[in-house]
């Protein structure tokens, strides 16, 4: 069975170096490259996590720096969820990789434009990136397959009452992707906060015993403590679901919908408007994560950080 | 502690401690009192702030010092230019005053979306580059429609080829095989940073190329684009309409930190030709007078009845041709460093919001023209017909 080539497009963030500690893990994905992009925190915190993650867990994967900021509007960084350095909690040695030269759009376009199959993006941050690439090169959304990104809310939101945080910073760019006619996943906060990681499953983790899984289990350590800081005692973890769609889509349930995006709403900007009942009219362009079987989910994670046995924590 | 009494403000006990703490300092006790603690955030009460009016100041000696004054061009060397245009009538007169020039070296032409389609203006781009032998410049297409509102075209004004019904002479001249945004960065890095760049159509190219590669606005030494009003519009009440058919990407140019010049509607009522001063130039044969310049005289004839009672009526003033004019003869226009926004939506979408009286506390990001010495811009145009003459 041919590997799924996939790019993915983050700014670690706690659940997205455990999203890229998956992903490199998978026998079912080939992960060309990583790009990055000023969200969780900025664009110089957020490309010091992922190589030192990177070289953590013993992975060579080539890096790309991308946009500091949304396409027009100010960056807002989430410390109070992922920390002053936006991968709080772990101590982990610092990098010795450095990103490659290229500027993350032209880089993706090397990328998609080498590769002799359509690529899967999985963008796990604000689609600035994303975006900027359409804008630039219009005729590369034929060789993008599928885009399954974390992101968006179809009922609730986290950042604001009805907007996730990825799409709330920058609108612009979520309306330019989800407007771009290439099939998206949408794994918003719908699904992941039934992607709900238990006390008890980052003990499991943690005896996992190697490098990897115990990184993984100190993120959680912290990821979680904001969470309980809130009253939500179990975790949800949103960037590795729209990894796991890629590697198993059959643990999710999806529906298809249209959304489209809220560019300029008082209470709303941001919002990913999704149409259940088909009032709009509009034709369906997204298939919007509803739901996910948790245990399968957490199943997944530790047999994908198996793969990293013999590295020793 | 003592037994603790109901208060309306349950955090006013903690912030009257902080203060004793010291860990309130600077701040008045009102301001404490009426902060809001963190555990009380998503309680439904409408908090009312009451924000002080913004002085007025004097800007010339609040501002930073430009980032860009006439003594920084070098009068002995070519200015090394890219021009970014929808050609378009007063484009193509745009083209036609540079290359008339010794001032600048057009390295390269870029053609985006606007007064006509994008399948016209880089057609008509092409050719007018063919017709005028420029044979190392690029000539690259861009952008087919605005980042984010839907297009909107000109064709009352350009007609439906973009040049008024004129078929351009065929050339074999080519478009070059890397979008406009490649070649901006290509060239500008080439230039090391003496590249001028002059935008006469809405500001698509140039926002995708400062969004693909940030590192671009270091390189471009200076902006000059044709758009805005800081009166009326042209196609809506405040909308001129460069600015007007892609309002995002203006904002983002606008908001790039590039130092720029904005040539907009008013400047160029300021800056215009009588009619006997165009007759006089029409008259004055050159090489393009068959093929370009008589053919427009007439067109100017048919507008001349729409534009009567208007401000526009007697003046000949093709702005794309002002633009350029304003970097020819850096004494055309006088200019003040202003701050400059862009509204994005609602009636106002397309306005170039100018503060004057620093009103939103910006920093001054672009130079705004203020007054004209008309008759520079008239000799422009006669030099141009001499120097096509020869």
């Amino acid at each position: 069975m041919e590997k799924i080539p996939v790019i993915i497009d983050c700014d670690p963030g706690h659940d997205d170096a455990i999203a890229l500690t998956m992903a490199l893990a998978s026998e079912k994905l080939e992960v060309l490259g990583v790009t990055l992009v000023g969200g969780n925190q900025t664009l110089e915190k957020i490309t010091k996590n992922c190589l030192t993650v990177l070289d953590y867990i013993g992975k060579e994967v080539p890096v790309a720096v991308g946009a500091e900021g949304p396409i027009r509007r100010e960056l807002t960084v989430a410390a109070n969820v992922h920390g002053e350095s936006g991968l709080d909690g772990p101590t982990l040695p610092p990098p010795h990789s450095k990103p490659v030269s290229t500027h993350a759009v032209e880089f993706m376009r090397r990328l998609i434009e080498g590769c002799d199959r359509p690529v899967t993006l999985i963008p796990l941050g604000p689609l600035t990136n994303i975006a900027t690439l359409f804008l630039a090169h219009p005729e590369l959304k034929a060789k993008v397959s599928r885009i399954s990104l974390m992101g968006g809310a179809a009922l609730s939101g986290n950042r604001t009452p009805t907007t996730e945080f990825n799409t709330w910073q920058d609108p612009e760019a979520t309306h330019l992707v989800f407007s771009s006619g290439i099939p998206i996943t949408m794994c918003g906060i719908d699904i992941t906060h039934k992607a709900l990681i238990r006390d008890s499953d980052i003990a499991d983790f943690r005896a996992i015993g190697n490098r990897a899984a115990v990184m993984v289990a100190d993120l959680l350590d912290f990821f979680s403590s904001y969470y309980k800081s809130i009253g939500v005692n179990e975790t949800p973890l949103h960037d590795p679901v729209a990894v796991a769609w890629v590697i198993e889509p059959s643990i999710c349930r999806t529906e298809r919908l249209n959304v489209s995006v809220d560019l300029d709403g008082e209470h709303t900007v941001g919002c990913t408007v999704t149409d259940f009942r088909g009032v709009t009219g509009k034709e369906p362009n997204c298939d919007v994560g509803l739901d996910i079987d948790r245990e399968a989910f957490v199943g997944l994670i530790k047999e994908l950080l198996h793969h990293y046995d013999g590295q020793v924590a | 502690m003592g037994k603790r009494r109901a208060t309306r403000f349950p955090g006013k006990r903690r912030l009257r401690r902080e203060r004793k703490a010291g860990k309130a300092k600077g701040q008045d006790s009102l301001n404490i009192l009426m902060q809001r603690p963190s555990w009380s955030a998503g309680r439904a009460c409408r908090r009312i702030s009451v924000k002080e009016e913004a002085p007025y100041t004097d800007l010339q000696n609040k501002a930073d010092k430009p980032p860009f004054e006439r003594s920084m061009i070098d009068l002995e060397k070519k200015i090394p230019l890219i021009i970014d245009t929808d050609p378009g009538v007063d484009d193509a007169f745009c083209m036609l005053l540079a290359n008339s020039s010794d001032r600048v070296e057009i390295r390269a032409i870029t053609a985006v979306a606007g007064n006509v389609p994008l399948c016209h203006t880089k057609e008509n781009a092409r050719r007018l580059a063919g017709m005028m032998g420029l044979r190392g410049t690029r000539v690259a297409a861009g952008a087919e429609k605005p980042l984010i509102v839907p297009q909107e075209t000109a064709e009352m004004a350009h007609g439906k080829n973009g040049m008024g019904g004129l078929e351009l002479p065929e050339t074999d001249k080519e478009l070059d095989l890397l979008p406009a945004w490649d070649v901006i960065y290509e060239e500008c890095k080439k230039a090391e940073g003496e590249m001028q760049i002059v935008a006469v159509g809405p500001l698509t190219n140039i926002a995708i190329a400062l969004l693909k590669y940030p590192e671009l606005k270091g390189l471009i030494k200076h902006l000059t684009i044709m758009g805005g009003a800081q009166t009326t519009g042209n196609h809506s009440p405040y909308g001129e309409f460069n600015v007007w058919a892609d309002p995002h990407a203006a904002e983002i140019v606008f908001q790039a930190g590039v130092p720029m010049t904005m040539i907009d509607l008013d400047a160029c009522h300021m800056s215009y030709l009588t009619d006997e001063e165009y007759d006089t130039f029409v008259g004055m044969k050159n090489r393009y007078s068959e093929n370009f310049f008589e053919f427009m005289a007439k067109r100017e004839e048919e507008r001349k009845s729409r534009m009567a009672g208007t401000p526009f009526a007697g003046k000949h003033s093709p702005p794309d041709a002002v633009t350029i004019a304003a970097l020819l003869d850096e004494d055309l226009f006088t200019y003040e460093w202003l701050p400059v926004s862009v509204e994005t939506h609602g009636p106002c979408m397309g306005r170039t919001v100018v503060d004057y009286r620093n009103r939103e506390g910006k920093t001054p990001n672009c130079r705004v023209v203020r007054g004209a010495d008309r008759q520079r811009f008239v000799n422009l145009f006669y030099k141009m017909a001499e120097v096509y003459a020869k």
